[in-house]
């Protein structure tokens, strides 16, 4: 016992001690007056000089009064009976008064056990600022003090204790407030990959509340995407890049592009930390850089508001008065349609050069069934051919074409084009033929017709701006005769490293021919 | 049957009346809002089937729009189809980003047409995605 106390103890106190530590004690070889130290509690507060020397000093002191008053008394009691032995006065009322002295004396030595006890019971109901009012000096009185003491202490140690609790409350509370005022989103996972703290703000971003969120391992409720819809893992999103939005695919599959870093949590194992992730907001960016159009955006926009009333109001017009319409009246009101409809198409059109002149025009490639595309296309524009009594057929080679990588809607566009244009410069009863061969590395597609062919001196000019053969469309034609389908066309197969080009004999008709690089 | 609830938030009062005129005709319900805020304050009112949003209006454009009334409502779902004369790639890409099922460019399709799409995204389906090189 007495070699645990703690290393750092003040020597200069307990000179006896330290001896009796430094050489383990046998029983016969302790002070008796330090008897009782040894059974004192190991926290006793050492600090405390004064009382704890008076241990040593205190003790017995109870039964030395004790002893002190009994003798006294025995010593009076013996001398009154001698003495009154002589005067013949009745001896025994002197044991009787002696035993009624050493009562009293008893009873008096006692009483601050009374004051001890009220005291300790108020201590234990945490009425820490009540002092025991016993000052004698025996042990009675070292108790009251030591008690005095530790109630002292033990108010001190809780007021702290609750000081220390309000700090420690404020500072989580201003804590959690900067948490949930953040802006961008804040997911804190343990080990596990499981979430433990989520803000308000991922809240917005994924669309789960925080209860939903937090107990879950994130790659159960959340992915991350890149914009080819290839899932990517969050532990690589470490190192802050120029272009790493991802997008984010939270509740119901809803997506929200975000910027995402992932920090690991250095630091200690038992706290269950493993990484932060944070997420920023991009859509607002996105949209910034989306809705700032340009002039031509802007005058397209405007340009199609009324246009959309006339097609609109007109297509509603003849619907509702077919039955009253004659037929000249519908007919007028028919070309006004088509013309209205032209309209949009030249408006689509500039739209696409636009976007040409910029770089703008952007591919998706993606592999390409050539012969599956071919006959789409040639089967939907079987009804604007026979409209004209024109026929329109598909000549392929045997066997598989070698595949082809590019954009299937715009390489269909530039497929509409020609074969328009074939029908628009065509008479009736014409014909068309689409096919195509393998040369090399490539796969030539033609579309060959009968019409009414290209002059010499515009065939440097066909694939330019808005060049027209001049005078030469039919006047029911609903074609995009704005002089830039071919323009757009050339665009279109140039972006694919292919080559657009034509052949044309007037009055016996035209091929024109675009190549498209194949996979090896 | 009731008949389905459709919101159309559209600035120019022509438009907004011929597809009114259209809708109605074809048996829906149809309420008009004048713009983004219009159109949520009606959102926050009234149970709608279907929500018909133009992007270029006063203030609040369509998109914002679509945006806060998503994150007012989130795990909340609403159909949606854009019905714009817009048609930048990265703006049809933002409209499909916030969950739109169809994005229609008005001056491409006949009040009829658009009809048909409204049926079929109401019936389940996608309603247009527009040509990426003629659209915008």
């Amino acid at each position: 016992m007495l070699n645990s106390y703690p290393q750092d103890q003040p020597e200069i106190l307990f000179p006896e001690i330290v001896k009796l530590r430094n050489n383990p004690p046998k029983k016969e070889e302790v002070k008796p007056s330090l008897a009782p130290v040894e059974e004192a509690p190991k926290e006793k507060p050492l600090g405390q000089t004064p009382k704890l020397l008076n241990y040593s000093s205190s003790t017995n002191k109870l039964f030395m009064k004790i002893v002190a008053v009994v003798l006294l008394t025995t010593i009076a009691s013996i001398f009154s009976i001698l003495f009154l032995q002589s005067a013949g006065v009745v001896v025994w009322i002197i044991p009787i008064l002696a035993s009624g002295l050493v009562m009293a004396s008893v009873r008096y030595f006692l009483s601050p056990l009374r004051k001890i006890t009220e005291g300790v019971n108020l201590f234990s109901r945490k009425e820490f600022d009540h002092r025991i009012e016993v000052d004698t000096k025996d042990e009675f009185g070292s108790i009251a003090s030591e008690l005095n003491d530790m109630a002292r202490q033990l108010n001190g140690h809780t007021e702290k204790v609750s000081e220390d609790k309000d700090i420690l409350v404020s500072q989580k509370n201003r804590l959690d407030l900067i948490f949930s005022s953040l802006s961008d989103g804040v997911i804190v996972l343990d080990l596990n990959n499981r979430i433990i703290l989520a803000n308000s703000s991922t809240e917005n971003l994924t669309g789960y509340t925080k209860e939903e969120l937090v107990g879950q391992k994130i790659e159960d409720i959340i992915s991350l995407v890149d914009k080819d819809a290839q899932v990517v893992n969050f532990k690589d999103l470490s190192f802050t890049k120029t272009d790493d939005t991802v997008n984010l695919i939270g509740k119901n599959k809803g997506s929200h592009p975000v910027k995402v870093i992932c920090k690991n949590i250095s630091g200690e194992n038992s706290l269950d930390l493993g990484c932060i992730l944070i997420l920023t907001d991009r859509t607002s960016q996105k949209e910034l850089e989306s809705i700032q159009l340009d002039f031509v955006s802007m005058a397209s926009h405007e340009l199609r508001t009324p246009l959309t009333s006339v097609i609109g109001y007109l297509s509603i017009f003849l619907k509702e008065n077919n039955s009253v319409l004659s037929d000249h009246q519908k007919d007028f009101l028919n070309r006004i349609f088509i013309a209205a409809q032209q309209l949009g198409s030249i408006i689509d059109n500039l739209l696409s050069v636009s976007k040409v002149e910029r770089g703008a025009l952007s591919l998706s490639a993606a592999p390409l069934d050539w012969r599956a595309l071919l006959e789409k296309v040639v089967k939907e524009t079987q009804l604007q051919a026979a409209q004209k009594n024109i026929t329109l057929s598909l000549k392929l080679p045997q066997g598989e074409l070698p595949k082809i990588s590019g954009d299937e809607i715009r390489l269909t566009e530039v497929l509409n084009n020609l074969i328009a244009n074939a029908i628009n410069y065509s008479g009736s009863g014409g014909t068309i033929e689409v096919g195509c061969r393998v040369e090399g590395e490539e796969i030539i597609t033609s579309v060959k017709d009968t019409g009414i062919g290209i002059p010499p001196d515009a065939m440097a000019h066909l694939f330019t701006k808005f060049f027209r053969v001049s005078g030469a469309l039919d006047k029911s034609s609903n074609s995009k005769g704005t002089g830039l389908g071919l323009y757009i066309s050339r665009s279109i197969v140039e972006l694919h490293h292919g080559r657009i080009w034509a052949e044309s004999e007037l009055n016996k008709g035209s091929i024109f021919y675009f190549s498209l690089p194949t996979q090896s | 049957m009731q008949p389905k609830k459709i919101l159309l938030v559209e600035d120019e009062a022509l438009i907004a009346d011929l597809y009114s005129y259209a809708l109605k005709a074809a048996g829906y319900d149809v309420k008009v809002a004048n713009d983004g805020l219009a159109g949520l304050k009606f959102l926050e009112e009234e149970k709608f089937d279907l929500l018909l949003l133009d992007i270029m209006l006063p203030g609040m454009n369509g998109l914002e729009m679509l945006r806060e009334w998503k994150s007012k409502h989130t795990g909340e779902s609403i159909l949606v189809i854009m019905l714009t004369n817009l048609g930048q790639d990265a703006v049809i890409k933002e409209g499909f980003a916030l969950g739109a099922a169809g994005y229609l460019i008005k001056a491409s399709y006949t009040p009829e047409q658009v009809v048909k799409e409204i049926e079929n995204a109401l019936a389940g389906g996608k309603a247009g995605t527009p040509n990426p090189t003629t659209a915008g």
